[in-house]
């Protein structure tokens, strides 16, 4: 028996109709983060998330595309100039000396390690080196497969490029967010922190190709956060009607 | 135990060969370890343009299915060592288009699924507040067998007729449409009617039975499709001797 | 749905010039005991069919008179019918056999909600068989 992964509550951000920042781009499901599930999704939570959000992110695509005149040239260029890209980058790169398997393999250990559900600042930032180093090293990949046909060699290459980004959040969030919330459990900061941390962290690629972590505040509804108790002071709790 | 295993592969890419060809590989040979786990070997640590389908990794979501040593598999199902000495060889599933190594086209399967409206068709849908549609566990009972259909297309693989007469609906389409046909909830069985009874809907069916023999969920769309060409067969002879009655 | 329609939407997967298909040999009966198996038992019906047309000429010799009938006999007595005629009873005996065993399959009895055992319905047909055939053999021996 061994722990396996649990479900990844953050995700790109949209509103309650799959909307993510990007005009025209629409997420629903565990990709996307509503955020309905906060620090920790509750069990069963992520199949019925998916049926809504995912019918409501369907129909506002199609009420978008609907809205939308043809493409326009420009937007030709662009995937032409994404198709040289990848050309470039992988399907005619001459040399390159990594493997797609050793790297995310490395990565998978690293993240494993530095970022489990119990992380503290020290392998918090052990992490991050290793990640930047593992983002160096894939511009170094090699592909074996150069063919145009289904090429699932080259699907994994860009996933793992993806892949090192999303780490890359999920490391740099951690390491900023001083305090323990959720699946969240930092050794070194154990306490909730509501004053400073009661907030969404978001994950921003500047131009130079360096993150920035910013956050924007939790709306709180009709459930306002309380203390998580199991056992004896559960039931204490519950006898004083709290 | 030996250390290692052989694999012939089948491997094809359409910019360079004509016909398929077989590659060898030597794997790990490990007492857990499954096809998909030597596939994986492979295209990791050995030749990455090794190309195939695969997810779940537990025979759950149907993509792994591929033809070893002759017979329709799931490669997440198979165990190395069952093979042992080996090689093992690995090619994609019969009867279907190959499109990359161990890619096939499955579009036809996916045309065909849905010509049977493998969905819960009622003449009036319930509104909200009437409630839920209920359903005991025997009338479960009747169709609980179809509906574990995975979609692997294996039985396709192993069905000569499909391999023949590429025109035949397939062992899994009606089987599923059996399956909405005897779900409580539906109401679409004489719609599905119509375009099964044809030739080569149900009538294509000889019973040969290899798709009950290789389905990996137990489905038995073999005996869908006979119990199914009995049904059909009952209501031609009600629509003959009392055609004023309708369903 | 009409049949133009289905015929339509059910197309042959069109040509396409980067997939590799394969032919299926003419013999793929070969290739797989099951298969061989379905072959011989739909074969089996030309040996159930002769032994209906058999039956029809005994009777059509009898009608003849007792001469006919007794021509019929010696041609009943010949090596090659002897032979053929041993074939046939070995392929109608498995014809009944497979089908027997496969008539569960099609026919799903349901009592109380619960399906009745593949051997329940396979073993009616067998009895049903017995009793038919104790039934003729009587009628055909007992002193007129």
């Amino acid at each position: 028996m061994r722990p396996v992964v649990h479900y990844m509550m953050g995700g790109v951000s949209t509103d309650i109709h799959g909307a993510t920042p990007l005009g025209g781009l629409y997420a629903a499901g565990e990709v996307a983060c509503v955020s309905i599930n906060g620090a920790n999704r509750l069990g069963s939570n992520s199949l019925p998330e998916l049926l809504v959000f995912g019918a409501r992110a369907g129909r506002a695509a199609a009420i978008y595309a609907s809205e939308q005149p043809a493409p326009s040239s420009a937007a030709l260029a662009q995937a032409m100039d994404e198709q040289r890209r990848l050309e470039e980058q992988f399907l005619r790169k001459p040399g390159g000396k990594e493997r797609i398997a050793t790297i995310r393999e490395e990565m998978q250990k690293a993240v494993e390690k530095s970022a489990g559900i119990y992380r503290s600042g020290n392998s918090l930032a052990e992490g991050a080196q290793k990640l930047r180093e593992l983002q160096e090293r894939y511009q170094n990949i090699a592909l074996d497969d150069r063919s145009y046909t289904f090429n699932t060699e080259l699907t994994a290459a860009l996933e793992l490029g993806f892949m090192l980004d999303v780490a890359e959040s999920i490391v740099q969030c951690a390491l900023h967010r001083t305090e323990s919330r959720g699946a969240h459990q930092r050794t070194d900061f154990p306490k909730r922190d509501d004053a400073k941390f009661l907030t969404h962290s978001l994950m921003y690629r500047n131009a130079d190709g360096t993150s920035r972590v910013e956050y924007s505040p939790v709306k709180i509804t009709r459930w306002p956060p309380g203390e998580r108790v199991y056992g004896q002071p559960a039931q204490a709790a519950q006898a004083k009607g709290g | 135990m030996a250390e290692t295993i052989t694999l012939e592969v089948a491997r094809y890419s359409p910019e360079r060969d004509a016909a398929p060809t077989f590659q060898t590989y030597q794997v790990p040979l490990r007492k857990d370890w499954v096809v998909l786990d030597a596939l994986n070997y492979i295209k990791d640590k050995v030749d990455g343009s090794l190309t195939y389908r695969w997810s779940c990794r537990m025979g759950i979501c149907g993509s792994c299915g591929m033809m070893v040593n002759g017979e329709p598999k799931l490669t997440c199902a198979t165990f190395l060592i069952n093979y042992a000495p080996g090689p093992v060889r690995v090619e994609p599933l019969r009867y279907f288009p190959v499109v990359r190594d161990l890619v096939i086209e499955m579009t036809d399967f996916m045309v065909k699924l849905k010509n049977v409206k493998p969905w819960i068709i009622r003449r009036e849908e319930k509104t909200l507040s009437e409630g839920e549609y209920l359903q005991t566990p025997q009338q479960l009972d009747t169709y609980k067998q179809f509906s574990m259909c995975i979609n692997c297309m294996l039985c396709y693989a192993a069905c000569p007729v499909y391999g023949l007469d590429p025109l035949f609906t397939g062992p899994a389409a009606i089987a599923l449409a059996q399956r909405y046909n005897l779900d409580s909830r539906d109401q679409g069985a004489k719609e599905r009617m119509e375009i099964l009874s044809q030739h080569q809907g149900i009538w294509g069916c000889t019973f040969v039975g290899e798709c009950t023999e290789v389905c990996p969920k137990h489905v038995d769309p073999a005996g869908a499709i006979q119990q199914y060409k009995l049904n059909a067969a009952k209501e031609w002879f009600k629509s003959l001797l009392m055609p004023w009655g309708s369903k | 749905m009409r049949t133009s329609e289905v015929t339509r939407t059910t197309e042959y997967t069109p040509y396409h010039p980067r997939w590799y298909r394969s032919r299926v040999s003419t013999y793929w009966w070969l290739w797989k005991w099951p298969y061989l198996k379905f072959v011989l038992r739909e074969l089996s019906s030309i040996f159930v069919a002769y032994f209906a047309v058999l039956t029809l000429v005994q009777i059509q010799a009898l009608s003849e008179g007792p001469e006919a009938y007794a021509e019929f006999q010696e041609w009943m007595k010949n090596p090659f019918c002897l032979a053929l005629n041993a074939i046939s009873l070995f392929f109608v005996l498995f014809h009944v056999l497979t089908w027997f065993n496969l008539a569960p399959r099609a026919m799903v009895v349901r009592v109380g909600g619960k399906r009745l055992p593949d051997a329940l319905i396979a073993g009616a047909n067998y009895v049903a068989w017995v009793v038919v055939s104790a039934a003729v053999t009587w009628f055909l021996l007992r002193k007129i």
